[in-house]
C-alpha cells in the first residue's frame, strides 16, 4: 500500500509539466464516466475540449484508461492520465505530448563470502565503471533498478576478487546473487578499515567509522587481545577520563548517551575488567560501526552516538573451529552449516584468566582484587527461501568482583535478538525485529550488621521493523516503527541468610516506561555530485505506574524535608508524557571527484538516563527514565567536513569540525546520597553542556604500511545553575567536564615486513583531564580534610603511551586447513606513569606535612604473549 | 598540505608543558570541631582556620576567641582558650536529653559565628564484643599467611526510627584515625532489633586490647560524617565523587563567608575486651 502511495505521489509530481499547468487553469468537465481504450478516450477528450494529444507508440493506445465524472483543471486530467498509461507529458506548442516512460527493471539479490557464504557488508554492484550502482546493507542485500539493456556488471568487496558479470534486463526484474571469492593475501591488500573510496567520499554519515574485525591483521591491545572498542578509542573525537574509565566519551557527551547495540540489542556495560577491554568477542564480531558525526534518522534514544557491533552469522558452508589463549583470557568459537548453504550457527566463549595469570598486575589501588568475567556469544540462521530469512542472536555475560571482605558484586547483560528480513519487492527489503535485552547487578555482602543481597537491574523488550525501499537508482527511502518497553528495578535487599540481622525485603518502585519513535527518511543521491540523509524521527516517552510522584515546596530545595504532597499512581496510569520531533540531515557535496565537503545535524532526544555520581560510572549504578522531575537529554549536533583522498584511495584526510549543545543533562548536589532512595531527584542537578573541537585523521588504507594519525582540538563543559544555594556549580558558570582534554593525538601504524610477520604500533598523547585540587586544608577530629572550592580548574599532567605487538603467523599454509599465529605485545613500553589522579594525603615521612600522591594505574611495561588457532 | 604542516606546528606550541600540579591559593576559612559528649568532663572546641595545601604548617590556630554555649537560648557555660585553637569549658558539664545547644563564638575581628540547634539522642548499649578471624596474607612476607582477628560486637537498636551511629574503634588505646575508619551505620534497615556487627575492616593479632565506642549522631551530624567520609577516602581513585566544600551547621551572622566544621552533642557507650586464646 505504501509502495503504491509513493509510487502515485511521484507520478504526481514529477510527471507532469508543472509550468505548463500551472498557466493553463482550464476547466473541464466531464459529466460521465469514461472508461476504455486510451486511443478512444483521449480521442473524445480531443474533440470535447479542444485538447492536441500527441503519441506515436503504439502501446499507450492499448491501454486501458478510466477517468471518473468530475470538474478538473487541466492540471489534475494529465495527471490522471500520465498516471493510468504511465507516460511523461510535455506540452510543445499547445500539443500534449505523451511520452511513454522507460521501463524498468530491478536487479536484486544478496553477495556473500564464496566459502562460507556469509553476507558482505558494503559489498558495491557497479556498473561497469559509472558511478551508478548499489551497497549491499548489513545483511548483503541489494537492489538496483534499471531501464532495460545490457549492462556490464562489477561486484566489489574490500579483501575480495571482483566479479564481473554481464546483465541482460529485457522484460522482468532480476534476482541474482554474487558470491565473491577472498582474495590471495598479497601485501599490497592489507586493509584497515572497510569503507570503499566511493564511500569514503560520497556516505553522508560524517564522522563515521566501519571496523571490519574480520580484517586479516586486527590490532592487538591490552594484553593482546583484539578488541573494537578499544580500537575505536583511537578515532579523532573518542575519549574516556582514564585507562580504567568504565564508559566512553564521544565528542564530549556523557557515557550514557552511546547506544550501543549489538545485533540491534542494547548493552548496557559493554566493559570488563574497569573498561581495559569490551564485552564483545572479537572472533564472533563481524564489523562495528561508529557513528559519531550524525545519527540516522533509524536510530534514536541516546544522544550522542550509535556503536552499532554486527555478529557474524557463521560458516553455511564447511564446520571450523578457531580461539585463542593469552594473559587476559581464553576463547573459543565453533561455526558451521546446520543444513547447508540454508542455516548456519556460530558460538562462541570467553573466559578471563587474569586471575590466574597476573594475579599482583595491577598497581597497589587495585591489587588484591578478584575479579573474572565469562560470556558466550550465539547466532542462528536459517535461509527459508529467497525473500525470508531468520536469525536469531544471543549473549551473555557475567562479570565479578571481590576486594577483601568487601561485598561480592557481580553483573552482566543477557540480550536475545530475533529477526526476519523479508523482501518484499525487488526493491523491498524489510526487517522485522523482537529484541529482549537485561542489565542487572546483585552486590552480596555476608558482613554482619545488615548482611543482605542487592539487585538491581534494567529489562527492555523492543519490537521494531526497519524498511528499505530502493525507488531507482540511487534513490532509497527507509521508514520503521520503533517501541520499547522498559522495566526499571532501581533496587531491591533481601536478607543474605537465615541469620542476617535483616530479615525483611525491601524494595523501591519500580519503574515502568515505552519508548516510541516513528521515521522516515530519504537517502541517496539527488543529483551525481551530491549524497543526502535526510529524514524525521518522532520520538516520546510515557513512564505509568504503578509509582509514586512527591511534590515539592517551591520555596526550598527539593529534599526530603520539602515534600509537601505525593500522588499515587496505579499501574497503567501515565505518570509522565513525552515526545519530540527530531529532524536529522546531512549531505555530502562531492566538489571534485577526490574532495568531498559533508555537512549535517542531528537533534535527539535521550529518555534514559544513568545516575552516576563518580568520575567513571560503576556497574553498580542505576538507569532512570525521564519523569517529572528529569526531563529528557535534548541534543542538538552540527559537523562540518572536509574530505579527501590521494594515490588513488591509498591516502584518505579528514578534517572535520563539530559543535554539540544539549540541555536537561544531569548531575549532583554535593555530598549527593543516592544508594537505595525512592527520591533520587532529591540530589540531582540539571544544567547544559556544549562542547566544540576540530577532528583531523589521516588513513593509510592499503600497503605494506597501513594505518593513521588522528587529532583532536575539543572542548567540553557545562553549566549547573539552579534557583537555590547548593543547585548552583562554580556558580553558575561553565566548567569543564571531567573527561575535557583539549589536545588528543593517536598514532595507529601496522607494517606487514613479511608474509609471516607483522608489527603494529599504537602511540597516544592526550592533554590532562581536569581535576579538582584543594584551595585549602584543616583538621577534623584529627583526620586531613583537603578543602575544595571551584570545580575541575585545574589539569593533571599529559597522558602519552606506546604499546607495540608483533604476529608470527606461525602455521599459515594454504595448503592446510590448520592455521595459527602468535601475537607478542608490550603495553605501556617505555613504561610512563600515567596520573590518572592525585590524592591528597599527610606525608609518610613527615606526617605533620601534606602531599599529593599520584594515583597510577599501570605503572611498568606489562608484556604478553597470545596464541590464537583455527581449523 | 602547507596548512596542515601549519597546524601540526601549531599544535606542537599548544601542547601544555607542566607537569606539577598548581595548587590553588588558599581561601581563608574558619574551622570548628566541636562535639560535646555525654558525662560530666572539661568539654573542648577546637577553632582553626584553614590554610594551603601545599603549606608545612598543619593548621592555623584561632586565639582570643569568646566561646559561649547555648542551652535552651540561654548562655550556660563559657570556653576559655587553652593553646592552638583549643577552648575549654570552665566547668565539667554533661549535655543532657531533651535540651538544645547552639554555640557561639566571638572571633578576635569581631564577627560572630553561630551554629544551628543540637540535640542529644540516646545511646545504645554494647553487649558484648567477640571475634572473628581470617587467614589473610603476611604483610611483611606475602607469602606467609596470618591470623588476622577483627572484632564482632553484640548490641540492639533503640526502638525509634532512624537512628544514626558513630563507631570508634581503639586497638591498645590507639585510635583508628584514618579516613576509612571513620565508621557509620544507619539503623534503616535493622530498627529496634538486637543486632550483630562484623567490624571486618579493622584487624587485630593475638594479645590487642580492643576499645568499641558508639555515638548517636543527629541526623545533620550523620549526613556531615559521611560526606566527610565520602569526601576523604574516595579521593583520587577511580571512585571518587566529585569533590567539594563539606557542609557544616556553623554560619557567620554578619556576613556570608562559609564555616567549616561541626558542632555536635554526643550520647555514646563504651566496651573493651583483651584478644586471648
Amino acid at each position: 500500500m505504501l509502495h503504491r502511495l509513493i509510487i502515485i505521489t511521484y507520478f504526481s509530481l514529477s510527471l507532469v509539466d508543472l509550468a505548463y499547468c500551472q498557466k493553463n487553469t482550464q476547466e473541464i468537465n466531464i459529466t460521465k464516466d469514461k472508461e476504455g481504450n486510451a486511443a478512444e478516450i483521449l480521442s473524445n477528450l480531443q474533440t470535447e475540449f479542444n485538447l492536441s494529444f500527441v503519441y506515436g507508440n503504439a502501446s499507450i493506445v492499448e491501454k486501458k484508461l478510466y477517468i471518473k465524472a468530475d470538474k478538473y483543471n487541466l492540471r489534475e486530467l494529465l495527471v490522471q492520465i500520465s498516471r493510468q498509461l504511465e507516460v511523461k507529458i510535455t506540452i510543445v506548442s499547445g500539443s500534449i505530448l505523451l511520452i511513454p516512460l522507460p521501463l524498468k527493471y530491478t536487479l536484486s539479490g544478496f553477495i556473500r563470502d564464496e566459502k562460507t557464504l556469509e553476507a558482505l557488508i558494503g559489498a558495491t554492484v557497479q556498473l561497469g565503471n559509472t558511478k551508478i550502482g548499489a551497497v549491499s546493507n548489513n545483511f548483503g542485500f541489494f537492489s538496483l533498478t534499471l531501464e532495460p539493456g545490457v549492462y556490464p556488471i562489477q561486484v566489489k568487496y574490500i579483501g575480495y576478487e571482483a566479479t564481473f558479470d554481464t546483465l541482460i534486463l529485457t522484460s522482468n526484474s532480476i534476482k541474482k546473487d554474487y558470491s565473491l571469492k577472498l582474495s590471495e593475501q598479497k601485501l599490497d591488500e592489507i586493509l584497515v578499515n572497510s569503507l570503499t573510496s566511493d564511500e569514503y567520499l560520497s556516505s553522508p554519515i560524517s564522522g563515521g567509522a566501519i571496523l571490519d574485525l574480520q580484517k586479516k591483521n586486527p590490532l592487538p591491545f591490552f594484553l593482546g587481545e583484539v578488541d573494537a572498542l578499544q580500537e575505536i578509542l583511537y578515532y579523532p573525537g573518542i575519549k574516556t577520563i582514564g585507562e580504567d574509565a568504565n564508559g566512553i566519551n564521544v565528542r564530549g557527551g556523557g557515557v550514557d548517551q552511546n547506544l550501543i547495540l549489538l545485533d540491534d540489542a542494547v548493552i548496557y556495560n559493554p566493559n570488563h575488567f574497569y573498561g581495559l577491554i569490551s564485552v564483545f568477542n572479537p572472533d564472533a564480531i563481524n564489523r562495528l560501526e561508529l557513528m559519531k558525526g550524525f545519527m540516522p534518522s533509524q536510530f534514536g534514544g541516546r544522544a550522542s552516538s550509535v556503536i552499532n557491533v554486527i555478529q557474524r552469522d557463521g560458516n553455511r558452508s564447511t564446520h571450523s573451529i578457531s580461539g585463542g589463549v593469552g594473559p587476559l583470557s581464553a576463547r573459543f568459537l565453533a561455526e558451521g552449516p546446520i543444513v547447508k548453504n540454508k542455516s548456519s550457527f556460530l558460538i562462541s566463549a570467553r573466559q578471563s584468566l587474569l586471575n590466574l595469570t597476573f594475579p599482583r598486575l595491577i598497581s597497589k589501588s587495585v591489587d588484591n582484587s578478584n575479579s573474572n568475567f565469562q560470556e558466550v556469544n550465539l547466532k542462528l540462521n536459517y535461509v527459508l527461501n529467497d525473500r525470508n530469512t531468520f536469525y536469531i542472536a544471543g549473549y551473555t555475560g557475567n562479570d565479578s568482583n571481590r576486594n577483601g571482605f568487601d561485598a561480592i558484586k557481580r553483573w552482566g547483560n543477557t540480550m536475545i535478538s530475533s529477526r526476519w528480513n523479508h523482501t518484499f519487492l525487488p526493491n523491498w527489503f524489510g526487517h522485522f525485529l523482537l529484541i529482549y535485552s537485561d542489565y542487572r547487578y546483585r552486590i552480596e555482602d555476608p558482613v554482619e550488621v545488615g548482611s543482605f543481597i542487592g539487585r538491581s537491574g534494567i529489562q527492555q523488550t523492543s519490537l521494531k521493523t526497519d524498511n528499505e525501499l530502493y525507488l531507482k537508482k540511487n534513490h532509497q527511502l527507509l521508514f520503521g516503527l520503533q517501541s520499547t518497553y522498559y522495566k526499571l528495578r532501581p533496587g531491591e535487599r533481601l536478607p543474605f541468610n537465615e541469620q542476617s540481622s535483616l530479615q525483611d525485603t525491601l524494595q523501591l518502585d519500580n519503574e515502568n516506561g515505552l519508548e516510541y519513535g516513528f521515521y522516515v527518511a530519504y537517502e541517496g543521491k539527488p543529483v551525481s555530485y551530491i549524497s543526502l540523509h535526510a529524514g524525521i524521527r518522532w520520538s516520546g516517552m510515557l513512564a505509568f505506574g504503578p509509582g509514586t510522584q512527591y511534590i515539592y515546596s517551591p520555596k526550598n530545595t527539593r529534599s526530603i524535608d520539602s515534600i509537601i504532597d505525593s500522588i499515587r499512581y496505579d499501574a497503567g496510569e501515565i505518570i509522565s508524557n513525552y515526545s519530540g520531533i527530531e529532524p536529522r540531515i546531512s549531505l555530502s557535496l562531492q566538489v571534485h571527484k577526490n574532495h568531498s565537503l559533508k555537512a549535517s545535524y542531528t537533534k535527539n532526544f535521550q529518555y534514559l538516563h544513568l545516575i552516576s555520581t563518580t568520575s567513571t560510572p560503576s556497574p553498580t549504578d542505576i538507569w532512570t527514565l525521564s519523569s517529572p522531575y528529569i526531563k529528557p537529554l535534548n541534543n542538538s549536533h552540527w559537523s562540518l567536513g572536509w574530505y579527501q583522498e590521494y594515490f588513488n584511495h591509498v591516502l584518505l584526510l579528514s578534517i572535520e569540525g563539530f559543535y554539540k549543545f544539549q540541555r536537561n543533562i544531569l548531575d549532583y548536589k554535593d555530598g549527593s546520597d543516592l544508594s537505595f532512595t525512592n527520591n533520587p531527584e532529591t540530589e540531582i542537578l540539571s544544567g547544559v553542556h556544549r562542547s566544540y573541537g576540530l577532528e583531523i585523521m589521516l588513513e593509510k588504507k592499503n600497503g605494506k604500511l597501513t594505518g593513521w594519525v588522528g587529532y583532536t582540538l575539543g572542548k567540553s563543559e557545562r553549566k549547573i545553575t539552579g534557583t537555590f544555594s547548593g543547585e548552583r556549580i562554580n556558580n553558575g558558570k561553565y566548567f569543564p567536564e571531567n573527561f575535557d582534554k583539549k589536545h588528543s593525538t593517536n598514532t595507529v601504524l601496522s607494517y606487514q615486513f613479511r608474509t609471516n610477520w607483522s608489527v603494529s604500533s599504537t602511540f597516544t598523547f592526550q592533554s590532562g583531564r581536569p581535576i579538582t585540587v584543594p584551595s585549602g586544608k584543616y583538621y577534623f577530629n584529627g583526620i586531613l580534610v583537603p578543602h575544595f572550592e571551584g570545580r575541575n580548574q585545574n589539569r593533571l599532567p599529559n597522558y602519552h603511551r606506546l604499546d607495540l605487538a608483533i604476529r608470527w603467523d606461525w602455521h599459515n599454509s594454504k595448503a592446510k586447513r590448520y592455521a595459527d599465529f602468535l601475537t607478542f605485545s608490550a603495553y605501556n613500553v617505555y613504561g610512563r606513569k600515567n596520573v590518572y589522579s592525585y590524592q591528597f594525603q599527610n606525608s609518610t615521612s613527615d606526617p605533620d606535612e601534606t602531599t599529593l600522591i599520584p594515583f597510577v594505574i599501570f605503572e611498568s611495561i606489562i608484556p604478553s604473549v597470545t596464541y590464537n588457532f583455527k581449523f | 598540505m602547507k596548512i596542515i604542516r601549519i597546524l601540526l606546528v601549531l599544535i606542537m606550541f599548544h601542547c601544555e608543558q607542566k607537569n606539577l600540579l598548581d595548587l590553588d591559593d588558599n581561601v581563608d576559612l574558619l574551622v570548628v570541631e566541636g562535639w560535646l559528649t555525654e558525662g560530666e568532663k572539661t568539654q573542648q572546641i577546637k577553632v582553626t582556620r584553614t590554610t594551603s595545601f601545599a603549606s608545612p604548617n598543619k593548621e592555623i590556630a584561632v586565639d582570643n576567641a569568646q566561646i559561649e554555649l547555648i542551652e535552651n537560648g540561654i548562655v550556660t557555660v563559657q570556653f576559655i582558650h587553652d593553646s592552638d585553637g583549643i577552648y575549654r569549658s570552665e566547668n565539667k558539664f554533661s549535655p543532657i536529653s531533651n535540651s538544645a545547644y547552639q554555640l557561639q563564638i566571638v572571633l578576635p575581628t569581631g564577627d560572630t559565628v553561630i551554629s544551628a540547634n543540637e540535640i542529644l539522642f540516646p545511646s545504645i548499649t554494647i553487649q558484648e564484643i567477640g571475634f572473628g578471624f581470617s587467614l589473610q596474607s603476611d604483610p611483611l612476607n606475602p607469602r606467609d599467611e596470618i591470623l588476622v582477628y577483627y572484632p564482632i560486637v553484640f548490641a540492639s537498636d533503640l526502638s525509634t526510627n532512624n537512628e544514626n551511629y558513630w563507631w570508634l574503634v581503639n586497638k591498645n588505646g590507639v585510635l583508628f584515625n584514618e579516613p576509612k575508619d571513620i565508621y557509620l551505620l544507619s539503623d534503616s534497615f535493622f530498627n529496634g532489633k538486637s543486632f550483630r556487627n562484623e567490624l571486618t575492616e579493622f584487624a587485630f593479632s593475638e594479645g590487642d586490647s580492643v576499645g568499641i565506642t558508639i555515638y548517636t549522631l543527629s541526623p545533620d551530624a550523620f549526613q556531615y560524617m559521611a560526606q566527610l567520609k565520602n569526601q576523604t577516602v574516595s579521593l583520587g581513585t577511580n571512585s571518587s565523587i566529585a569533590p567539594a566544600k563539606i557542609s557544616g551547621n556553623l554560619r557567620y551572622k554578619n556576613k556570608n563567608d562559609a564555616v567549616l566544621g561541626y558542632f555536635g552533642v554526643l550520647a555514646g557507650s563504651s566496651k573493651g575486651v583483651l584478644i586471648t586464646d
